[in-house]
């Protein structure tokens, strides 16, 4: 028995189990026996050892160079390194989609594991939605796009042998690079953690149990799926930058959409179940968000896995292509069944007492994202809607995602500071005035300063200005509180921060990630002061970009098993000053024939500089440079990490419960 | 209260709709191949086009900072000026499908500002099957 065997077999019994685990679980809750429930919870767990086994399986061939798989031949080759050999497990479709099942099938298991004795009433139910989406994948992984085909031969005699070339096809050499090799898994958990959120909604909805239960036990979850989402995007983004070499991170591509729009509807979700968890008000809207969130994550696989992306004839081309489509549409309408069957089990139970309240402030925050989302969709899909209504594929473009969420994010991150100074119910007149007063004097102050220093323009201006308010805000809610501690507790101000992060962590947690956020809003206004130059440069030419001026000192050439490379060895000058030396290498990758430019960064927290080897002159003498100034680019990735340190601590257990205890054990 | 409310929702709609439809004005662009810009030239001229094809072997030149390529579509060549200030993509070379963002000029050729070839994430290295044909083709 071959390892491909090996393989083939654990998908098609996980396939199987699946499969079981539906009928068991739905049957059992049915019939109320707890046997057969508990053999839905074990058939879930066996898919996921299963779908173990087929993982590593592939991993066992891509690492013996076993290119008789035609996707180990199609994706690896022997000189690859150890790392990239691992990453090729999701460097192409098949394999991609097997890591799909495996974090799918990973959580599933999870979620039995952590919920099998509380929430008895809901898990039935939950395991029948996870595991129907595990069976689909896996019906993918088994019929459609098999990781563990094999290449065949004919003899000359006519008959099909099991055949392996001499050498694979190698990893695309702009995959070769460290953030390609964890993005993937990264933002698949991201993607696919929203599915125990979403199958645990679809539990409520169906047994009517749509109190704050289910949202506290979906909130941890959902939380888990934010944090890797979010990296995952950054990821994505940071690898745009250092590896494609056009000075940027961000172009509105649908892939890149494809990941954003989970993001903002799950972004929607996370703020609106904590109304319904201190109010009991935006019942619909919480199920509807996750429910949205749920479908935006699959769409965005169908999108960037069924070739939808290009064209609409892609699609039809396509082998993955109508199993998600009817996938997508079969859930949208069991979801909007129930949500529309249990709407009055989905009542407010109080009302909105005042425009000025937190309440609202949640609601429009609701909105907004709700419209940003539903706008880069819209961009996203244009090309294919029109295409098939008349038959002439028009694209939107960067210009229309931009004069769209520009606005929409900043009104977004102005709300990020003015609700949480918003009080429940309704805000007094003088709480406002309190609140509010050394934020907005911030602002009317910040303004013409940055008019007159920084920049005219009106959109960045507005930014700026917005992140000077926003920040204001959370430091004055860090000052209050600790100012109170170090009244009552007799605490110094730095201990009272400290203490009053860790026992208020899920909202002191929510400030830190709003001011990831308002970095990022930060380091993105900085595109639009980007300064950009392209020359051909030969040794010693010089070229200048900004108050940078360049000078090729030498043009020089290296090889290993993998590429040849030209390179260049640039030193950057700020007037007579060497700030810094570079050198962009452009490189050929000889096992899959293609050039890669590997970009030279110098990185400062005012702005890089980022030099590329764009290629040759018609002689081959002289090198085609393109530099960039992009400012402030940095900021985007510190408020990454503040972002995702901020949704840590959101995690945290709460303290005082803990302390309780402890108290009463003594 | 509620009233006040609802014009607050419809102020939101109201915007993102509005800016969606002038962004979509400013940002339209047709997706053509390279034998249906040659059957509409005349109507096409100005307009934003994504030309899509094959570039024709041994036609890439570089003049100065101008790059110069033939696109190819089921028999229909067009000679296209790459004018853009970014760098060329890696993947772009001779046989590739590529996708150029620009304008039709008067005088009967294709003035690029961003080119796009097959991209990363689709990038499949499918053992024997690998299609020329560029992406939108009607197979």
């Amino acid at each position: 028995m071959s390892l491909s065997d090996v393989g083939n077999f654990a998908i098609i019994v996980a396939f199987a189990f699946a499969i079981f685990s539906v009928v068991t679980s739905l049957l059992g809750v049915q019939r109320r026996d707890p046997r057969m429930m508990a053999m839905g919870e074990r058939g879930t767990v066996a898919v996921f050892l299963l779908v173990t086994l087929a993982m590593f399986t592939l991993w066992a061939q891509l690492l013996a160079d076993n290119f008789q798989n035609h996707y180990v031949a199609g994706h690896s080759n022997r000189d690859l390194s150890l790392t990239f050999k691992i990453g090729t497990l999701w460097a192409g479709q098949e394999g991609s989609l097997l890591l799909w099942t495996w974090v799918l099938t990973g959580f599933s298991a999870i979620a039995v594991l952590t919920h099998r004795k509380r929430h008895n009433r809901l898990l039935p139910y939950a395991i029948g939605v996870l595991m129907t989406t595990g069976a689909f994948f896996l019906y993918l992984n088994n019929f459609r796009t098999n990781p563990f085909e094999g290449l065949v031969g004919i003899t000359a005699k006519g008959a099909e042998i099991p055949w392996a070339p001499q050498d694979g096809r190698g990893l695309n050499p702009l995959l070769q690079h460290w953030a390609m090799v964890i993005h993937p898994p990264i933002l698949y958990i991201g993607y696919i953690g929203f599915v125990v959120p979403f199958a645990f909604c679809l539990a409520a909805l169906y047994t009517r149990q749509l109190g704050s239960a289910w949202v506290q036990m979906v909130r941890r979850w959902t939380l888990v799926a934010w944090i890797f989402l979010s990296c995952g995007i950054l990821l994505g983004g940071k690898w745009a930058y250092m590896e494609l070499g056009w000075g940027g991170y961000w172009a509105w591509d649908p892939v890149e959409n494809a990941s954003l729009l989970p993001w903002l509807a799950g972004t929607a979700f996370l703020h609106s179940i904590i109304v319904q968890e201190k109010r009991g008000m935006l019942k619909v809207w919480n199920v509807t968000l996750i429910c949205l969130t749920f479908l935006l994550s699959i769409f965005g696989t169908f999108m960037t896995r069924s070739g939808v992306v290009s064209s609409v004839h892609a699609f039809a081309q396509s082998n993955v292509g109508w199993p998600f489509g009817i996938f997508i549409l079969s859930f949208l309408g069991i979801s909007t069944w129930l949500i529309i069957s249990r709407l009055p089990d989905l009542r407010s139970e109080s009302r909105l007492d005042s425009m000025v309240s937190r309440e609202s402030g949640f609601l429009f925050n609701n909105l907004l994202l709700l419209a940003a989302t539903m706008t880069v969709l819209i961009g996203t899909v244009f090309p294919m809607i029109s295409e098939m209504v008349t038959g002439r594929n028009v694209s939107v473009g960067q210009a229309y995602f931009n004069k769209v969420e520009i606005p929409l994010g900043l009104a977004l991150l102005a709300l990020t500071g003015i609700g949480p100074l918003l009080a429940y119910r309704k805000t007094s007149n003088a709480s406002l005035r309190r609140n509010f007063f050394v934020p907005v004097t911030g602002l009317l102050v910040a303004a013409p300063i940055l008019f007159a220093t920084v920049t005219h323009e009106f959109w960045p201006l507005l930014s700026l200005t917005l992140c000077v308010f926003v920040t204001l805000t959370i430091l004055q809610e860090f000052h209050k509180g600790a100012r109170a501690r170090v009244h009552r507790h007799s605490e110094n101000h730095l201990q009272a921060i400290m203490n009053l992060t860790r026992r208020n962590n899920r909202r002191y947690g929510g400030y830190i990630v709003h001011f990831g956020i308002v970095l990022i809003f930060l380091g993105a206004t900085g595109q639009a002061f980007t300064r950009e130059v392209k020359g051909t440069l030969g040794e010693g030419d010089d070229m200048s970009v900004g108050p940078y001026r360049l000078h090729v000192d030498s043009m020089t050439e290296r090889e290993n098993a993998n590429y040849w490379a030209g390179r260049l060895d640039v030193t950057v000058y700020k007037g007579d000053r060497v700030v810094t030396k570079m050198q962009p290498e452009k490189r050929y990758y000889f096992a899959s024939e293609q050039p890669s430019s590997e970009v030279s960064i110098h990185r400062q927290l005012s702005e890089d500089i980022y030099v590329v080897h764009a290629g040759y002159n018609e002689d081959q003498t002289k090198a085609v440079v393109q530099a960039y100034v992009n400012p402030l680019v940095q900021w985007v990735w510190i408020g990454g990490v503040v972002l995702i340190l901020g949704t840590f601590l959101c995690l945290l257990p709460p303290v005082h419960r803990r302390r309780i205890n402890a108290e009463v054990g003594s | 209260m509620q009233t006040r409310i609802v014009l607050g929702i419809a102020l939101i709609i109201g915007v993102a709709g509005y800016l969606a439809y002038t962004g979509f004005d400013e940002g339209r662009a047709y997706y053509l191949t390279c034998d249906e810009v040659a059957a509409d030239e005349a109507n096409l001229v100005g307009d934003h086009i994504r030309l899509a094809g094959t570039v024709v072997d041994g036609t890439i030149q570089r003049e100065g900072d101008v790059l110069l390529f033939d696109l190819e579509y089921e028999g229909t060549r067009y000679p296209v000026r790459y004018v853009g200030l970014d760098p060329v993509p890696d993947t772009f070379k001779d046989g590739v499908d590529a996708v150029v963002d620009g304008f039709l000029t008067t005088d009967g050729h294709f003035e690029g500002q961003k080119i796009q070839a097959k991209c990363a994430s689709k990038y499949e290295a499918d053992y024997g099957t690998e299609s020329k044909k560029p992406a939108g083709s009607t197979a």
